[in-house]
């Protein structure tokens, strides 16, 4: 099976788009975790709700929330262009935004729930023996929850190569800018006598999960042998 | 039976009762319609005509003419398919799909170089023409590997000499209404979209009609499908009609025949 120029680089775009949006999201979403896992405050609920959304909301809608909000027009994507020269809308700017939206409450609750399974009692041992917040997270919590962490972050991952609603409406079409794996499959489908090429891309989907999740099992394995 | 047999059994019982409860025969046979996406409004109202006049049932679908082909050709109910590009009636026709003898050509489109509303351009329809200078900013078409609407565009900014000059800051749209939204919404100032799809539509003014011999003539061709329902014979009569060829003029389209 040959992948032609186009197919190659939809494939590049997918990887970059994906790998860009699960590194900008890690962070936040490891915070957002915590919070949920480990703080009880007022508006925890509602926090809760915003950050599942993307989850239950069809993907187009949420595409159009993000034209609506970071759109050219709309007052932080004006600013951004104006002063930063920055368009978020239909650059891949645009698809690594749409791509961590839509794979962001899948990497917190896998986040959460291993943040949770550390057994709270270690963290309080920790702080009677002085250590600070930050520093019992980095090495009593961050540690212990290591694999469940890898694991939302990979599903992160994966959801992020296989975007597709809140990408084409929100970072739109173009071949070598926004054209993802999915995107390409799309465009394929829709040309007269591309079947093959869709058949293609559908086998490089299939591969590339493959490899991340069997990476992730690797992983995962490693740091459980390593922490005994 | 053990607790795991009893809930397989409970789950096994409420699929059936599901799958069980279909919808009685409809008495009016649908027909359905699959209708490129710029005729949308023009269709919406001829279809609301046919159905207050003979009681009849249309459902109408709107999408690309590449994507409702595609649909045709996998399966989907279709009686009447109405492409706003003669290669995708070609495409079905090759499937054994269509009644050849049903083919005929309905309506015509123009191109038009759109701005935001409250903007304006001189535009000089020649190579020579400072495109980036009088026309700067984002460009929003079809997409033309895959939108008629596309297609055309590509082949008008070809011919021109435009091309190389603007698809660099091109964003492209799914399909012919989207492309004027795109300009509407603000993240494309220019457009080159259907003259049909301008009429009545907010946030946009036109700078010009392409010149017709820049791009193969737009022709909507309708046709209706070898397991067409009786009753579609009645709608295709009612939209080569007098009243139909009314509101397709009046939404900015050419009839064919005309």
């Amino acid at each position: 099976m040959v992948l032609g120029p186009a197919e190659w680089t939809a494939i590049g775009l997918s990887m970059k788009v994906a790998a860009v949006s699960t590194l900008i999201g890690a962070v936040p979403a490891m915070a957002l975790a915590w919070l949920l896992a480990r703080r009880s405050f007022p508006g925890k609920t509602l926090l809760d709700t915003v950050v599942h959304l993307p989850l239950v909301l069809p993907p187009v809608a949420v595409g159009y929330v993000l034209l609506l909000s970071l759109g050219r027009r709309s007052a932080v994507g004006g600013w951004l262009l104006e002063h930063l020269g920055v368009r978020l809308a239909f650059t891949w700017y645009g698809a690594v935004v749409a791509a961590m939206v839509m794979s962001f409450p899948l990497v917190v609750r896998g986040m959460r729930l291993a943040i949770e399974l550390v057994d709270p009692r270690l963290e309080q041992a920790a702080r009677t023996l002085g250590a600070s917040p930050a520093r019992v997270f980095l090495t009593v919590t961050l540690p212990l929850a290591l694999r469940g962490v890898l694991a939302g972050l990979v599903l992160g991952f994966v959801r992020s190569l296989g975007e597709f609603g809140a990408t084409i409406t929100f970072a739109g079409n173009t071949a070598g800018q926004t054209r993802t794996l999915s995107l390409a499959l799309y465009t394929s489908s829709q040309s007269p006598g591309d079947e093959a090429s869709a058949m293609r891309i559908v086998v490089v989907c299939v591969a590339l999960c493959l490899v991340a999740v069997l990476a992730s099992e690797f992983l995962s394995r490693r740091i459980t042998t390593n922490r005994g | 039976m053990s607790a795991h047999s009893r809930e397989s059994g409970f789950l096994a019982c409420v699929m059936l009762a599901v799958a069980g409860c279909t919808r009685p025969a409809p008495e009016t046979q649908t027909i359905h319609v699959f209708a490129a996406a710029s005729t949308r409004s023009a269709l919406e109202r001829i279809a609301a005509e046919f159905e207050r006049r003979t009681g009849g049932k249309v459902d109408c679908n709107f999408a690309s003419s590449s994507v409702l082909a595609r649909q045709i050709e996998a399966g989907a109910p279709c009686d009447l398919f109405l492409s706003a590009d003669p290669t995708w009636v070609k495409y079905v026709q090759e499937k054994r799909l269509l009644r050849d003898d049903s083919v005929r050509e309905l309506l015509r489109n123009q191109l038009v170089l759109v701005v935001q509303a409250g903007k304006s351009a001189t535009v000089n329809w020649s190579a020579d023409f400072d495109v980036d200078a009088v026309l700067p900013g984002t460009w929003a078409l079809g997409d033309p590997d895959t939108v008629p609407l596309g297609r055309y565009a590509r082949q008008a900014l070809e011919r021109l000499r435009w091309w190389e000059r603007v698809r660099s800051r091109t964003i492209t749209a799914a399909d012919a209404p989207a492309v004027l939204r795109l300009v509407a919404l603000g993240e494309a100032d220019v457009a080159l979209g259907y003259a049909s799809d301008v009429v009545g539509a907010e946030g946009v003014v036109v700078v010009g009609e392409v010149p017709a011999d820049l791009y193969e003539p737009i022709r909507y061709l309708i046709a209706a499908t070898t397991n067409a329902t009786p009753a579609a014979a009645e709608l295709l009569d009612f939209l080569v009609g007098p009243a139909a060829s009314d509101v397709f003029r009046r939404s900015g389209f050419a009839v064919s025949g005309d």
